[in-house]
């Protein structure tokens, strides 16, 4: 039996907190985390470490909340998808009735990397609906942009207002509209230089031999290893899923190396393509799931010549 | 048991192909490679037919 404003609803209950000061915080979530330990449902914090130290500093002794570790789960939308997924699996596993988790993204993620996140917020309507999940996503107005506000306005389907009550977002968009959206891609500032690689029509080794030779000593072994897969697998899904001509591009800056690859096709017709794992192998869907696990942001674009991801590895512009 | 040691690059067609492969027989491939990413890689897929053991 589930309790509070999810009773009788059986999937996902997704919340947003926006918050204007750590007493509006406190106020909403305290009740929230403390509801649950009452309930005996199991009952999460994946905050920052100022906010989390906030609330842990302000629960009883002892209480029966378990903190994870937010800036790891955040690391990058898919890393938290798959991390949840099988949390939530497991408890629900154990019996569990009800889980409940309060999370924020990263302060950084609120900067040029946030259209990800966007993404990430309208998909785990879908992502987390197989669970009884009831989670606060929270925001803090004082540093969250416009478009953040935005975009947050309409991936949740129900808000939590800062007196407590918990509400129907009228303003909500099903997730595969969102999606759907054209959103502005800004270019990275390392775009406005000339590209240190411009292939057409390359082969995925030949792609690879190109960032090997460019980007070779920038960052640590692992993660361009996991931005050579990714680029890999983002040609490959162009040559065999796009159409020509396939078009590749790299940048090498002080701290981070672009890739970009065009192809003339419609990009993928899946929205949550790259987010989820998707179960249609033969069209790329897996291997545009891998680039988001392997690099630091994923960006997509359409226009009148095709299609355009972009991937980036190292460390995205902070704004 | 396959010897991947010598194998610049492996991407997830080829390991899903292997563990499928492993799938029908019954058992358990272990796939030698050099490097940790197809480790890591094996680990996103999660393909329990198929275990990597990264020779360093």
């Amino acid at each position: 039996m589930r309790t509070g404003p999810a009773a009788g609803h059986s999937g996902y209950h997704h919340e947003a907190l926006c918050y204007s000061s750590d007493e509006e915080l406190l106020a909403t979530v305290l009740p929230f985390l403390l509801g649950g330990v009452e309930a005996g449902e199991p009952t999460f914090v994946a905050l920052g470490e100022r906010t989390g130290g906030l609330v842990r500093s302000a629960l009883p002794a002892g209480v029966k909340v378990e903190f994870l570790p937010g800036g790891d789960i955040y690391a990058r939308p898919t890393v938290a998808i798959r991390t949840y997924r099988r949390l939530l699996a497991e408890l629900v596993a154990e019996g569990a009735n009800q889980i409940r988790i309060v999370g924020e993204v990263p302060r950084i993620a609120l900067g040029p990397t946030w259209d990800w996140w966007a993404r990430y917020e309208a998909a785990i309507n879908r992502a987390y609906d197989d669970w009884p999940l009831w989670s606060m996503c929270a925001y803090d107005t004082r540093i969250m942009p416009g478009i953040v506000r935005a975009d947050v306005d309409v991936t949740h389907p129900y808000v939590v207002t800062p007196d407590g009550q918990h509400l129907p977002n009228p303003g909500y968009l099903p997730p595969e509209a969102f999606l759907c959206q054209q959103r502005p891609v800004p270019p990275d500032p390392i775009q406005a230089s000339r590209p240190l690689v411009e292939l057409t029509g390359p082969s995925a080794a030949q792609a690879r031999a190109e960032v090997q030779r460019a980007g070779q000593g920038l960052l640590p072994d692992d993660e361009f290893d996991d931005f050579v897969v990714a680029v890999s697998e983002t040609v490959t899904n162009g040559l065999r899923h796009g159409q020509p001509p396939v078009r590749f591009r790299l940048w090498r800056g002080t701290d981070r190396i672009v890739a970009t690859v065009s192809d003339a096709g419609p990009g993928p017709a899946d929205p949550y393509a790259g987010l989820l794992p998707s179960d249609a192998a033969e069209l790329g869907g897996l291997g545009l799931w891998i680039t988001h696990q392997s690099c630091n942001h994923v960006t997509h674009y359409r226009d009148a010549d095709g299609f355009t991801l972009r991937l980036t590895a190292g460390r995205p512009p902070a704004g | 048991m396959l010897d991947a040691s010598r194998l610049r690059f492996v991407d997830h067609r080829a390991l899903v192909r292997l563990a499928g492969y492993a799938r029908q027989r019954e058992a358990v491939l272990v796939l030698r490679a050099a490097g940790t990413g197809v480790a890591r890689l094996a680990a996103l897929l999660e393909l329990p037919d198929l275990r990597v053991e990264v020779i360093r």
